[in-house]
């Protein structure tokens, strides 16, 4: 062939001349000028130009990488893809075998205290239980597995795998994304086997039988990337086939959207077969009612579901009747008139050029191919424009203006396509809004609703979309699996059951080795396969491929039980090894891929801090529920895998300790060593309080030292801390002198009284509230900021600021209330206002005001500022200890009520600030022995596991 | 394996400290970190990047790129109209005067009358354009290269490249006022690079040091107490290691205690403006924009390797509104302290070996925009536009005193020698020593790079 070869890049490479496509061998070939390639027959003449066009660019190509194996010989003897071929023995007997082969050994047992920790952090991610010490292993391991902990452990490691998080674009919630992550928990509690375990996140909507509240699993697919433009649909599936065939088949079919796989034999049309699954799906958008939610909720969420529907309605008929204006009709048509040879599937391009909104101009186009009313159109030289204006005023005509199929009558599923950036962010607000109502419910009422997924309606056929362009549409493809892995097409619906159960059907042998090696990458550090999530050919090779298969058969022949598995591994000599470094067998196997050690591993982020909380005695042990935050003050003592994950704002401190990025799925977690984690374990008002706690509850040395290493100090130990024990405390603490107060209180408005003062539990950083994240149950949204805040539901969870005289005398007090509604809650009529009153404990009610959001403007454009009432009282005496409490009540409902209101209170030649004066808690100082326990919180013995 | 040697190692995080008994661990302490300085590809003169986000679409046809033909349309429809986000209307004239500034005679609205006064040091790329006009993918594709996908920041990139200078400060900081921009934390998102490339958000709002960094403050003991705990720390953990000589993560983590302690103070000293010269800073002036710059200069002299400047939260550059009024505004919040950066890093020497680079995610409609619920008023303000924009680059190996390409007469769409925001990456990452094709990490099974499968490097802006 004249050794011009594609598959070798360096004769490829030498075919062509950047920049010049005729001089270069490979254009004249394709052109059939010289040698004539390909030999089956010419390429199409766009095919061609394309080539040309890429010469002309420069010829880009993607990094230099090895060369690529072509698709057609692309080896599906790899050995991912081969059935299972178990080794024989048991898992000591493959680790020994093939340690001997290389003349190692294993390495003794671990010691008892070691096992029983390295168990119990890697079953349930806490220290042990004193008790815990004097159980033999088989026990330990039962009672591990038995505890509710444990399911909290190994969601959290599934959480990587499905890239969760609670918010989403724009930072704003998921519907109810925590049901899903409380749903993980029971499903490893309650060792869900591991085929219905996926079923249920594929499919829970259409898998017979399956209860409602089992819905919640079908946040694996709807937690994902959210952005709301229609024009965005291919990431937002592009989410979900990378999730799907990384996090269950090992598979990187997101590298074949724009070309087929280079190395892996699968081609574009696999990704887009997959495709057709999920654009066919709906995500988290209606909730699935588990539960009956309270009248007031109900009705909320009707109301804001109406609201939305309306508006779009509303918008829907306004911009058809725009397409539909003669003048419009005009611009349509003579763009199709000028662009008539333009391939249709360019027709993106030419609304782009010409101005016009790409949809209409596609339904326009359709027409004239189809319609026997552009019959003369079709048959015209000229320019039929004119003509055609004049037609539309004929009744006969009239199907091309009006109905479902005229181009100007966008059916309402397409109104993303046509809306206007308004439209967008209106209608997505106006969806938030709902979603929010129901978040709200389910703070309150956990469990009444569920996120869940559903077929779309309407089923849409897939097309290839040519270099990825969802412009370009290639050939159809039916909704099917890799074909690597079998030929299997889905007939039913959007085709998730079947994709689920073809995942873990008999004949595919790659997601029970992918989940076994999930799980021994969990207990030994490392899988038995290290690139967890491609087996592809550029993945590694299993260093134990008998072993992975004998796992997986087992695995599949206990009936998927997870925890069976677990069972055996942990139960093995291989994992109870020492973790002792022998140097002779180092020198051999210096990754330890051979297991001829234990791996000595770093505690995760949450396994430190949990264990933190746990030796601290104040871990909270309540299982679910709403987000919190792990950076608010005091610490919020729930488990690590209830912090709030937010996508686009990831907590610096999660980053910092390598959580895994919540962005796409995660194969592993890096372990990096960076200062900022010193500073968080040196600095931190977090560790400082674990500190104390420890050391408060810590009689004497050596119980500080059980209570965090588990075990006794030695000599030596003992004497270094006699230093910082015996050492005279610091003469005080830092008293706290503000006169300020912020909490909720009951408001009688008749008795003029404020009962019932509940300062608030967490300072966020910018805000003391109940929860530590989110929506308090009982208190609501009540909060309180520097500037102002939110009342929660009623009088009886009125937001309090309090200031309490510190001397009597007679004081002035500026301020404004201000009611912080923008234009869309105006637009909406979601707030109903608020009031503010000033109230005295001794005196009473001083004052009271009501601020009301103004009406929408006229020409529903120019909205008003937020509305306002000055609330100063002149000479006003009180006595020393007298409260002067500031109180905002919703006024009977809480929606929409943010407010800015920072009084200043002058009393002689004292000023108090609300504003500047707001502060979070006093941070302590530490007392020497507190500072002697953080020292060993910070230890390489408690942030290691032998 | 290592790129230094252990002499410097201990050079950089030992000495000097007072920690006698922890010099022997550094001794042992070989270990290369995620930040340990490193070559690029080839030598290059920019050792640093800068980036001066404009966030919200800065108005071209106001700053950089002078459009007079506009005057002769001001209120008619243009012969000119691409497709815009939202409904625009007649043509709408620059309320600002351009002059020609330099020996060059590079020709900038009185918006930037001070850092035209360094025309002879900027290179103005007035045909760049990248591939939507809304804000959320083009501030992805400006600064992580991909609109939607998650890719690593420019920021990460660099920084995962060559390391950073000062392993006591993060590698790559973005200051941002008053909260964070649109999309927040992704604009400097590590993605599938180590979280210890992520960029760090520092709120240049806050005037406290423990504001500024997390946790950077100890307020749980005196420094004197925590350096106690230091040496009782350091000293149970050489006991635990002694059976346990060969694991090098047990040294590292004890290393990074004493990094943390060393970033303390240099915190400390870093964010104290105070520490400059008077003159100094009243050639910044004494705003928000002016401490901001004038930290961000602080941190690139310290070693930092990458900074980025935002000029506020949310999106102040996007003008929907009275672009007369509010793009005033914003050149006067960010001329001085930009020109006086600039003179500033010149008089230090550090511009040659600074990359700078001012620009924001796309650019502005030469057409008014119209009024609509649930975007603006509609009050001679400009839309958002892809098809064209300015960015401007300075030192680190640009070509100063240059316009590059063209806008078409109105300032629609990029015509001469455009330049892709792909093609921006790539020369940055050429300017600083890297060929954007070869620059890659594997992942996913795939090599990824910044610049995806796209990108040709601008020649004419490489001095």
């Amino acid at each position: 062939m004249g050794g011009l070869r594609f598959d070798d890049p360096a004769t490829a490479r030498a075919s062509v001349k950047p920049n010049q496509p005729d001089s270069s061998r490979l254009i004249q070939a394709i052109r059939y000028q010289s040698i004539g390639m390909p030999p089956g027959g010419k390429l199409k003449e766009e095919e061609i130009a394309t080539f040309v066009k890429w010469v002309e660019m420069g010829a880009p190509v993607p990094a230099a990488t090895p060369a690529p194996t072509a698709l057609a010989k692309a080896p599906v003897s790899h050995w991912a893809w081969q059935p299972l071929r178990p080794g024989a023995g048991s898992i000591d007997h493959q680790i020994r075998v093939a340690l001997a082969a290389n003349g190692l050994t294993p390495a003794p047992p671990a010691a008892h205290r070691t096992l029983i920790r390295r168990l119990s952090f890697d079953l349930i991610g806490l220290p042990p239980a004193d008790s815990d010490f004097n159980l033999t292993v088989e026990q330990a391991v039962d009672h591990y597995l038995q505890s509710p902990r444990f399911g909290e452990r190994w969601a959290r490691h599934w959480m990587d795998v499905a890239r969760y998080a609670d918010t989403g674009f724009l930072s704003r919630p998921f519907l109810i994304s925590f049901g899903y992550r409380d749903w993980l928990i029971e499903a490893f509690n309650r060792d869900v086997p591991y085929d219905r375990f996926l079923a249920l996140q594929l499919a829970a909507d259409q898998l017979p039988g399956a209860p409602r509240k089992d819905h919640a699993a079908l946040g694996f697919l709807s937690l994902g990337q959210n952005p709301n433009r229609a024009v965005d649909l291919p990431d937002v599936v592009d989410d979900k086939i990378d999730l799907v065939t990384r996090g269950l088949l090992g598979l990187t079919v997101s590298c074949a959207r724009c070309h087929d796989h280079k190395f892996d034999p699968i081609p574009t049309k696999d990704y887009y077969s997959l495709y057709g699954v999920f654009a066919n799906t709906r995500y988290g958008v209606e909730p699935v009612e588990t539960g009956t939610l309270t009248p007031f909720y109900a009705q909320r969420a009707a109301d804001r579901k109406r609201i939305l529907k309306e508006y779009i309605q509303e918008r829907l008929e306004a911009l058809r009747a725009e397409f539909r204006a003669p003048a419009e009709v005009r611009r349509y048509l003579e763009a199709l008139w000028d662009g008539r040879n333009i391939p249709r599937a360019r027709l993106e391009n030419l609304a782009r050029e010409k101005n016009l909104n790409s949809l209409v101009l596609a339904r326009w186009a359709l027409r004239i191919d189809d319609s026997p009313l552009f019959a003369q159109w079709r048959a015209a030289t000229a320019s039929p424009v004119a003509a055609y204006l004049e037609n539309l005023k004929k009744p006969e005509y009239h199907p091309l203006l009006h109905g479902p199929t005229a181009p100007p009558e966008v059916p309402v599923e397409d109104f993303p396509y046509i809306m206007t950036e308004g439209d967008a962010n209106t209608t997505r607000d106006l969806q938030w809004q709902y979603e929010q109502m129901l978040n709200d419910a389910a703070y309150r009422a956990p469990g009444a609703v569920v996120l869940g997924a559903q077929d779309r309606p309407v089923l849409k056929p897939a097309y290839v979309f040519n270099r990825g362009n969802q412009n370009d549409l290639g050939d159809p493809v039916g909704r099917c699996f890799p074909t690597v892995l079998a030929k299997a097409c889905f007939p039913n619906g959007s085709g998730r059951l079947d994709l689920a159960r073809a995942i873990t059907s008999d004949s595919n042998p790659v997601a029970a080795r992918v989940m076994v090696n999930r799980v021994w990458q969990r207990l030994f550090g490392e899988g038995l396969v290290r690139t967890p999530s491609d087996f592809g050919i550029r993945g590694d090779l299993p260093t134990h491929p008998g072993l992975l298969d004998s796992l997986a058969a087992d695995f599949r022949r206990d009936g998927w039980s997870v925890k069976r598995l677990i069972r055996r591994i942990v139960l093995s000599q291989t994992y109870r090894q020492s973790s002792a470094d022998r140097p002779e067998a180092r020198a051999k196997d210096p990754e330890n891929k051979l297991l001829w050690r234990m791996a000595r591993r770093r505690l995760d982020f949450e396994a430190m801090r949990d264990g933190m909380l746990s030796v601290a005695g104040k871990l909270h042990s309540a299982i679910g529920g709403q987000p919190i935050s792990i950076v608010a003050l005091p610490a919020d003592p729930r488990r690590t895998i209830y912090s709030i994950i937010e996508r686009e704002r990831p907590l610096a401190l999660l980053k910092t300790f390598d959580v895994a990025d919540p962005e796409q799925h995660s194969p592993q977690r890096y372990q990096t060593t960076v200062p900022q984690q010193g500073l968080f374990l040196l600095n931190s008002p977090f560790v400082g309080e674990m500190a104390q706690a420890v050391a408060a509850q810590s009689k004497h040395v050596p119980a500080l030292f059980r209570r965090v290493l588990q075990r006794d100090p030695a000599p030596d130990e003992l004497e270094r801390a006699a230093i910082f024990w015996n050492a005279p405390p610091p003469p005080e603490r830092v008293p706290g002198d503000s006169p300020w107060r912020y909490g909720t209180a009951k408001l009688d408005p008749q008795a003029g009284t404020v009962t019932s003062f509940q300062p608030f539990r967490f300072f966020t950083g910018t805000a003391w509230q109940n929860a530590s994240a989110g929506v308090d149950p009982a208190t609501g949204v009540a909060r309180l900021t520097a500037a102002g805040g939110a009342p929660g539901d009623d009088l009886a969870s009125a937001a309090v600021r309090r200031w309490v005289a510190p001397r009597g005398g007679t004081i002035n007090i500026e301020g404004k209330l201000v009611l912080s509604v923008g234009a869309f809650a105006i637009r909406f009529h979601l707030s109903n206002g608020i009031r503010g009153w000033v109230v005295s404990s001794r005196q009473g009610i001083l004052g009271k005001w009501r601020v009301d959001p103004p009406a929408p403007p006229a020409d529903g454009i120019n909205y008003a500022a937020n509305p306002s009432v000055s609330t100063s009282l002149k000479s006003i005496s009180v006595q020393r200890g007298e409260s002067i409490d500031f109180v905002v009540d919703s006024s009977g409902d809480y929606e929409a009520d943010n407010f800015q209101w920072s009084p200043v209170i002058t009393l002689d030649n004292s000023k108090w600030d609300a504003r500047k004066d707001f502060a979070g808690p006093a941070i302590p100082r530490l007392t020497p022995r507190e500072q002697f326990a953080q020292v060993l919180l910070l230890t390489n013995e408690f942030a290691f596991l032998d | 394996m290592h790129p230094f040697n252990r002499r410097d190692l201990f050079r950089k995080v030992g000495a000097g400290l007072g920690f006698a008994g922890l010099a022997s661990v550094f001794e042992q302490a070989g270990l290369a970190g995620p930040l340990t300085p490193r070559p690029a590809h080839f030598a290059a003169k920019a050792k640093r990047v800068i980036h001066i986000f404009a966030n919200g679409g800065p108005s071209h046809m106001d700053t950089f790129d002078p459009k007079p033909a506009l005057q002769k349309y001001a209120g008619q429809p243009l012969p000119v109209h691409l497709r815009t986000e939202r409904k625009t209307g007649t043509a709408l004239p620059s309320p600002f005067a351009f002059k020609k500034y330099g020996n060059c005679g590079l020709e900038i609205s009185d918006v930037f009358g001070k850092v035209a006064q360094h025309a002879d040091d900027l290179c103005v790329i007035r045909s760049m354009h990248t591939e939507v006009p809304n804000h959320e993918p083009s501030l992805m594709m400006m600064n992580c290269g991909a609109q939607q996908q998650s890719r690593p920041s420019l920021g990460s990139w660099v920084v995962y490249g060559l390391g950073s200078e000062n392993q006591n400060l993060p590698g790559f900081i973005s200051l941002c006022p008053g909260g964070l921009p649109i999309r927040g934390a992704q604009n400097w998102k590590s993605a599938f690079l180590p979280g210890a490339y992520q960029g760090t958000h520092i709120d240049t709002r806050e005037t406290e040091l423990d504001k500024l960094v997390e946790n950077v403050q100890n307020k749980l003991t005196s420094r004197g107490e925590q350096q106690k705990q230091l040496e009782l720390l350091a000293a149970m953990n050489r006991e635990y290691r002694q059976t346990r000589a060969e694991d090098e993560a047990l040294e590292a983590r004890v290393q990074s205690f004493e990094l943390a302690f060393r970033m303390q103070l240099e915190a400390e000293d870093v964010f104290d403006l105070s520490k400059e010269p008077q003159h100094i800073r009243d050639m910044y002036g004494d705003t928000l924009h002016g401490r901001q710059m004038l930290m961000a200069r602080r941190l690139l002299e310290k070693g930092v390797r990458v900074v980025q400047v935002w000029h506020g939260a949310g999106q102040p550059w996007d003008t929907h509104d009275d672009v007369a009024k509010r793009v005033k505004q914003l050149g006067q919040e960010s001329d001085q302290p930009i020109a006086a950066f600039l003179t500033d890093l010149k008089q230090r020497g550090m511009l040659d070996s600074t990359l700078v680079v001012w620009g924001g995610e796309f650019g502005r409609t030469p057409v008014v925009e119209l009024p609509a619920f649930g975007s603006n008023a509609g009050t001679a303000g400009r839309d958002h536009n892809s098809y064209g924009f300015s960015v401007w680059l300075a030192g680190g190996g640009a070509k100063g005193g240059t316009a590059y390409g063209a806008t078409d007469e109105f300032g629609f769409r990029a015509e001469v020698d455009r330049v892709h925001v792909h093609d921006l990456h790539a020369t940055l990452l050429h300017l600083l020593g890297f060929d954007h094709e070869k620059f890659t990490f594997r992942y996913a099974g795939r090599d990824f790079r910044l610049t995806d499968v796209h990108g040709q490097l601008v020649k004419g802006v490489v001095a």
